[in-house]
């Protein structure tokens, strides 16, 4: 189910500096794929990362991805959404009435939503499930959730094995959400209300997207913990795919 | 005083509860608020004042955030106050302002978290007071271990950006 590393186009430019992440959603939304806010610069450690991935043309993996205790668990219904999200915070030991509780439970409902109702379309290239629609997923469409906890933080992944996210997609989301403090932030068309990857944002200490047109999409997420928690330190980073290539 | 209570269920994971009270409706949104939320029955609430309670709203989704904001556009001529607000909903109101439209925020709850024993612990405060200037408590007393450590959840300009 990994999504192969090899042969990615790794989307330029990328920013190095201390954001707001406002700031940092405007620079994403004007092309920038690969973002981190850190007051060390480029001698943050994940900036290196990044650097080598973009050099190297492959996707990066950041040590807040790699555990040895990851769990794993498939969503296969729209159904049995809710129940997922609790069977997850109940083995990472979370109580959704507590502060992190929330902000997973919050983020793996738009993750899982998103991948549900708009990774998957059918031959006429239109979303293949509705939103309003209990939804019976095929097994080669069954959502694929990883998750670990550490002592500074918390890991959540959601993959999809749908048409993938372009970045254009996500440059629009950003532009919508961050650029206006009206009712326009929202889609009012049947489907999704288009807040899904901006709440996740706002929420998560680190993001990474790698989108695969022919593999699906894999949404990377970090937490941290209050006690570890700098707001001038996050990070974006979007991935894209062809096997073509 | 208060006078009838109606409980409305629209779904298996949310209901609200209406109550009279001297000039008023209030309306206690209780459970999760999402694509499956319908909230035309409270549209008969139009034109007179409304008093939204989120105390015990436990989650909100994206589609949740539409079908809110649209619901509260429709609900013209009333006079709209929030009160009980917790962090999940002042999130909402400080990323999608729409959230508030012409409602009044009464009163939110602020988190803090023990440096101690990770205790978390929400601290009710009054929105009006903020705004004239009422300072906001940077530490309380755990209640779980008694340290006086607690420390607000973030901060507190960040939180009460809203109450602009």
């Amino acid at each position: 189910m990994s999504l192969p590393k090899e042969k990615n186009i790794i989307l330029a430019p990328s920013s190095v500096g201390l954001f707001s992440k406002k700031e940092a959603a405007s620079l994403i939304a004007s092309g920038c794929a690969h973002l981190h806010s850190s007051i060390v610069g480029k001698r943050d450690s994940l900036v290196s990362l990044t650097h080598q991935a973009i050099d190297n043309q492959i996707s990066a993996t950041y040590p807040w991805e790699v555990s040895e205790n990851t769990n794993e668990l498939f969503l296969t219904s729209s159904k049995e959404r809710k129940k997922t999200i609790e069977q997850v915070l109940t083995e990472l030991k979370l109580k959704n009435t507590s502060s992190m509780g929330d902000k997973i439970w919050t983020s793996l409902e738009e993750l899982l939503t998103n991948s549900i109702f708009h990774a998957y379309h059918d031959p006429k290239g239109k979303e293949k499930y509705y939103r309003k629609e209990s939804v019976e997923l095929l097994p080669e469409e069954k959502i694929l959730i990883k998750f670990h906890r550490s002592p500074t933080g918390f890991f959540l992944s959601v993959k999809d094995s749908g048409q993938g996210l372009s970045f254009e997609k996500v440059q629009n989301n950003f532009k919508r959400c961050y650029a206006s403090s009206d009712i326009s932030q929202i889609e009012t068309k049947d489907g999704g209300a288009g807040l899904g990857l901006y709440v996740v944002f706002e929420l998560a200490t680190h993001i990474k997207i790698i989108s695969h047109p022919s593999f699906g999409t894999l949404t990377s997420c970090w937490f941290a913990t209050p006690a570890t928690f700098n707001p001038d330190y996050f990070s974006f980073n979007y991935f894209e795919g062809d096997q073509k290539l | 005083m208060n006078t009838a209570k109606a409980i409305n269920p629209t779904n298996d994971h949310f209901h609200f509860e209406m109550t009279e009270i001297q000039n008023a409706t209030r309306v206690n949104l209780i459970g999760i608020i999402d694509e499956d939320t319908d909230f035309s029955t409270l549209l008969k609430l139009k034109n007179s004042p409304v008093i939204f309670n989120f105390k015990e709203v436990t989650s909100i989704n994206s589609c949740g955030i539409r079908t809110w904001v649209n619901f509260i556009k429709e609900l013209t001529g009333s006079t709209l106050e929030f009160t009980e607000c917790p962090p999940l909903i002042v999130r909402q109101m400080n990323m999608v302002p729409s959230f508030i439209g012409n409602a009044t925020v009464n009163s939110v709850f602020v988190p803090y978290v023990c440096d101690g024993c990770d205790h978390e612990q929400n601290l009710l405060v009054s929105v009006t007071d903020y705004k004239k200037g009422g300072p906001i408590a940077e530490t309380i007393q755990c209640e779980n271990c008694k340290s006086e450590e607690m420390e607000m959840d973030g901060n507190a300009k960040q939180y009460f950006a809203f109450a602009k």
